[in-house]
């Protein structure tokens, strides 16, 4: 399994390397940007990785000496070792001394921030390849990208009040840290029941 | 019976009443389909487009679920067995297609990762025969078709597989490169270890390397034989217009496959001359003409046949 996790690494490098460089920009411009980065960097990659899949790869590893399941885990242990890249790279980039002129990251966002999206992002990218080995590329990148303008829906007004009359806002503000703890939680056990379904569904199924 | 076990003793590919449908088609790709390929031995699959040569090949990879009937390669069944089966089979699928942006020189590390019987000598033996040295820097998508299917070849041939399944290998490739892969494919067979079944289109190709033939026409088996034994045996003969109520009288349970009534005379595709000689009644005009016919002329003049 590790022989496949390694080979969408080393397929998606530039990609890899290319989305590893928005912290840095994170740094000059503030923390939204590294919650745009821990979304996209797992979602982009997915998406590219399962292209390759789309196009003959998957026919091609299924001739080989892999189980299903082990082609399954390795899409979802690559998306979480993406995770743990970004979250990491946004706390370390986030430790750094503001630059002159820059607001200071606040504590709070040195890890609630990160640990709150990459749940998020977890949750989108494997409803996204849970779809994939369900239904199939193009499909899935239909749905889950309906999934991932969600978050765009809290800049409509209403939808704002809505959030803010639902007491979330006070919960974020009394304890944001337990609040980012619950959220990770829930995403993986969410992310885990993906994963085990994309594996019960591509087990079964025909690679045509 | 355990893997190790079933692989001694197996045929190299066993299907017996095995059907396929694909999910929201209404008709059968594969319908109660039984042959056999025994080990050692050359399967030729010969039909034409949706006749259900690919799925027949991706059922004995475990790469398709059959929908009923029972599937055995080396004796074991592709589905239950899967990883562990794979390490004896290789595979080339019709547009061969592996990940664009990795070199072959990385993909064939990968690839060699997998199988513990892997011959590295013999895969560079394979790229120097096929001109694919200069190309293990290239990324495979950079490939033209026919690099890419002779990439997927040596690939498949490297870790000595005991059963070689070839969706045609050789369409849409040049007469050189076609060459080039069928006489790298017969040194492979040399040994008399590996069986191969190897779907085409073109039947020359099949010709020349097959000891069986399989002539399948819409999911269902027209012909399975051995190849000698069907071009002795298959002719097309013509008779007098004399014949034509005897032939009626004969119906589809004799010698004669079909046959097609002239102006002057009949012409008849005759399944076995001894027994339609033994049957033809002496009362009836002879001589009469009877040509040898090759390969594609037999798989022309069955499915044509089967269609009217």
């Amino acid at each position: 399994m590790l022989a496949l996790v390694l080979k969408d690494l080393y397929e998606q490098r530039t990609n890899i390397l290319f989305f590893l460089a928005f912290p840095a920009l994170g740094y000059l411009v503030g923390p939204p940007l590294y919650g745009a980065f821990l979304i996209l960097l797992p979602w982009s990659i997915a998406i590219r990785a399962t292209y390759a899949e789309d196009r003959g790869g998957l026919e091609f590893l299924c001739s080989l000496p892999f189980s299903r399941n082990q082609i399954v885990t390795a899409k979802f242990l690559l998306v979480l070792l993406l995770l743990l890249l970004g979250v990491g790279e946004v706390v370390l980039v986030s430790a750094l001394p503001p630059l002159e002129g820059t607001q200071p990251v606040p504590d709070q966002a040195l890890w609630v921030m990160p640990v709150t999206v990459a749940g998020f992002a977890a949750v989108l990218t494997g409803a996204f390849l849970n779809l994939f080995f369900r239904i199939g590329y193009i499909r899935a990148l239909n749905y889950s990208r309906l999934l991932a303008l969600l978050p765009l829906a809290l800049l409509i007004p209403q939808v704002q009040q809505i959030v803010l009359k639902s007491g979330v806002q006070l919960f974020l503000t009394s304890d944001p840290r337990r609040l980012a703890l619950w959220v990770l939680a829930g995403s993986l056990v969410v992310y885990l029941a993906l994963l085990l379904d994309a594996r019960r569904v591509f087990g079964q199924k025909d690679i045509a | 019976m355990t893997l190790e076990t079933a692989m001694e003793t197996g045929a190299a590919l066993t299907m017996r009443g095995v059907s396929k449908r694909y999910r929201g088609s209404r008709t059968w790709a594969l319908r109660d389909l039984s042959l056999e390929v025994p080990r050692g031995y050359v399967m030729g699959l010969l039909g034409k487009n949706g006749a259900g040569k690919t799925t027949l090949i991706k059922l004995a990879c475990g790469l398709l679920k059959a929908d009923s009937g029972d599937i055995r390669v080396l004796g074991a069944d592709p589905e239950r067995s899967g990883p562990e089966l794979r390490r004896f089979i290789g595979y080339v699928s019709e547009a061969p297609q592996l990940y664009n942006n990795l070199s072959l020189r990385w993909l064939a590390g990968f690839v060699a990762g997998r199988f513990p019987a892997w011959d590295e000598a013999y895969f560079r033996q394979l790229l120097r025969r096929l001109d694919l040295r200069d190309h293990l820097g290239d990324r495979f998508g950079k490939l033209s078709k026919g690099t890419k299917v002779k990439f997927a070849l040596a690939l498949a041939l490297a870790h000595r597989p005991k059963v070689l399944l070839l969706d045609e290998p050789t369409s849409g490739l040049d007469p050189a490169a076609r060459r080039e892969v069928l006489s790298v494919l017969l040194e492979a067979l040399r040994d008399g270890e590996t069986a191969v079944v190897f779907s085409s289109h073109i039947t020359s190709d099949v010709e020349k390397i097959a000891d069986f033939v399989t002539i399948i026409d819409r999911g269902r088996v027209l012909l399975t034989e051995d190849k000698e034994t069907l071009l002795n045996r298959v002719v097309r003969a013509v008779l007098p217009r004399e014949a034509g109520e005897w032939l009626e009288r004969l119906g589809e349970e004799g010698p004669v496959i079909h046959w097609q009534m002239g102006r002057r005379r009949i012409t008849a595709l005759i399944g076995d001359l001894d027994e339609f000689e033994a049957l033809y009644p002496r009362a009836l005009p002879r001589p009469f003409d009877v040509t040898r016919m090759n390969l594609e002329d037999i798989f022309v003049a069955l499915t044509d046949a089967r269609e009217e």
